[in-house]
């Protein structure tokens, strides 16, 4: 079956926000569970980020304990790393999607550790942006579909080193087009890669495939300087670059499939995000989605 | 697979900004052991070089990682060099290159270059060799996981050591000085790490006659592992793993013990998980 027949069982779930493991504990930081009980416009499900080897926190189980909706954004998979989907990470993975039971898997498709997945091994780093790598990364994403059973979106992950010979974007409509399956656009790392390359915030969204995006993250970044050379560091802090809201709300208003956005502010207070969720509540309920909603 | 080449030598290039410097002065010379193409070469050093450097805290995180599973070596590399600086300085070593490119296992690279003949001879004289060996089998059995399948024991098949325990030789008072110098840098109010990393404290091993003989064993249930001083028989018996089980009841014995007696030994450290039969290679 093809993605757009299987997109008819993709479920529509809304605004949300997504945690990792222990990020609760950080001074001043969202209580998923709380904020979605007072504003459920706001924080319909929750995306939990995954480490097999660490598991699922205290708060995660209590969403998951409720039956809330959630997505499994994995911190650990290298896709395009054959020998990387070993039987084991798959079998926890799937035990920790058991008790999730989340409405698919998605992640940035980078290199989350180098060797093995061993302790200080991990850091993320944007794809080699080749043919060749693209294949691969659709090779690791068809695996992980059929051995778990659930779609697995891709997402374009942030980075200061971007190597090989294809846009970004166009990397990715040909891994998402190999893999046939949908995208999980992050504004926010799209928009250091368009500014780190010195492409206008939109340059290349007119012929990427915005039906496929299924998902966008919204996050904040800090400008920071070394030695002469601005980046921008996603640390989903407060400030939302105006690059990031200009292709989010291009994209929004474009991607009919979309079915679920992310404010990546987890470590941040509600009243200091209050902002971010209404101006994103708001471009929602500006467009028509594709799903039904449940 | 060219692309992972190229994706490695970029995380080494994160980690050692003296190789960046190498790559953008001649990427020809500077990767000529590396499996790229020229394109690949290029892509390299178009990018901002600055871009390489632009986490400072990259070397710290990851060492602090490396730490926590090397305490003790740690500090006596620290204490007896004198020079935290050469644990830095493991990122531009050939042993940190060849892990990263070749998938392999960062502790086991940092291990090798703790032992490593260079770094003693630049500090002559360091004596923590058998902690660094117990800190590396305790850091290589954390990551073995799983246990053998169990086979039933039979005279055609040896007996051996199962991948859930390190046995090895050791100086004579190193398990003793090991575990002292552990629970002092544990109980240092700055922290494990912070301790580790002080030029303080301990006194390192102090070379003595003879030897003791040591079981490593990881227990999955609680995700840690003990460390066993052997009775010198035991020691000799699991020295002359894989054997044969006939073998190894000569060999007890050889020791003092009746038939009955070595395969009752032997039917025990099968039980407790020490021993598995499997596999016919010598």
């Amino acid at each position: 079956m093809g993605f757009f027949e299987r997109l008819a069982s993709v479920p529509y779930l809304g605004l949300g926000i997504s945690t990792e493991y222990g990020a609760i504990h950080s001074h001043g930081a969202l209580d998923p569970l709380l904020v979605h009980t007072q504003h459920p416009e706001y924080v319909a499900f929750l995306e939990v980020g995954v480490e097999v080897s660490r598991g699922l926190d205290d708060v995660a189980c209590q969403w998951a304990h409720r039956g809330l909706p959630t997505t499994y954004h994995f911190l650990d998979l290298n896709l395009d790393e054959p020998e990387d989907l070993e039987q084991r990470w798959i079998e926890e993975a799937q035990a920790i999607a058991a008790r999730l039971k989340p409405a698919w898997f998605c992640g940035d498709a980078g290199l989350w550790h180098f060797g093995q997945r061993e302790r200080g091994h991990m850091l993320l780093l944007p794809p080699i942006c080749t043919d060749a790598s693209a294949r691969a990364q659709a090779g690791g994403i068809a695996h992980l579909r059929e051995a778990t059973g659930y779609e697995v979106f891709p997402e374009n992950p942030p980075g200061q080193v971007f190597l090989g010979e294809l846009h970004l974007l166009e990397y990715f409509a040909r891994v998402i087009e190999y893999a046939d399956t949908g995208f999980l656009l992050d504004c926010a790392h799209l928009a250091i890669y368009q500014r780190l390359k010195g492409y206008a915030p939109l340059h290349g969204l007119d012929s990427f495939p915005l039906e496929r995006v299924i998902e966008m993250h919204v996050a904040g970044g800090t400008l920071r300087d070394h030695e002469g050379f601005s980046w921008i560091d996603d640390d989903h802090s407060l400030h939302v670059l105006h690059d990031t809201w200009t292709i989010f709300t291009h994209v929004v208003e474009r991607a009919p499939h979309l079915r679920a956005v992310v404010f990546e502010c987890e470590r941040q207070a509600l009243d200091a995000v209050r902002p971010g969720f209404r101006r994103l509540r708001h471009c929602l309920d500006q467009v028509q989605f594709g799903a039904p909603r449940r | 697979m060219s692309y992972h080449h190229l994706q490695r030598v970029v995380v080494r290039m994160l980690y050692d900004p003296a190789f960046v410097t190498q790559i953008f002065a001649d990427p020809a010379t500077a990767l000529r052991d590396e499996d790229l193409t020229d394109q690949e070469r290029r892509w390299l050093v178009e990018v901002d070089r600055r871009a390489y450097a632009v986490d400072p805290l990259r070397r710290a995180r990851t060492l602090a990682a490396l730490i926590e599973e090397f305490p003790v070596s740690v500090h006596h590399l620290v204490q007896q060099t004198g020079h935290a600086a050469l644990l830095d300085a493991f990122f531009s070593s050939a042993y940190f290159h060849t892990c990263i490119q070749q998938r392999g296992s960062l502790a086991a690279a940092f291990s090798g270059y703790v032992l490593s003949d260079d770094l003693h001879r630049r500090s002559p004289g360091l004596g923590f060799a058998p902690v660094v060996q117990i800190e590396t089998a305790m850091a290589r059995l954390r990551r073995q996981r799983s246990s053998p399948e169990a086979t039933a024991p039979s005279a055609c098949h040896l007996l051996r050591l199962a991948p859930t325990v390190v046995f090895m030789p050791a100086p004579m008072g190193t398990l003793a000085h090991y575990q002292a110098a552990l629970d002092v840098l544990r109980s240092d109010a700055d922290g494990l790490m912070a301790a580790a990393l002080k030029s303080s404290t301990l006194l390192a091993p102090q070379e003595v006659q003879g030897h003791e003989w040591l079981l490593i064993v990881w227990h999955q249930d609680h995700e840690g592992a003990t460390i066993e001083l052997l009775p010198e028989a035991l020691g000799h018996l699991l020295a002359a793993t894989p054997a044969p089980r006939p073998a190894l009841v000569t060999t007890i014995c050889a020791l003092g013990a009746d038939v009955h007696e070595a395969n009752e030994i032997i039917d025990d450290l099968v039980a407790d998980g020490v021993l598995y039969a499997g596999g016919t290679d010598a």
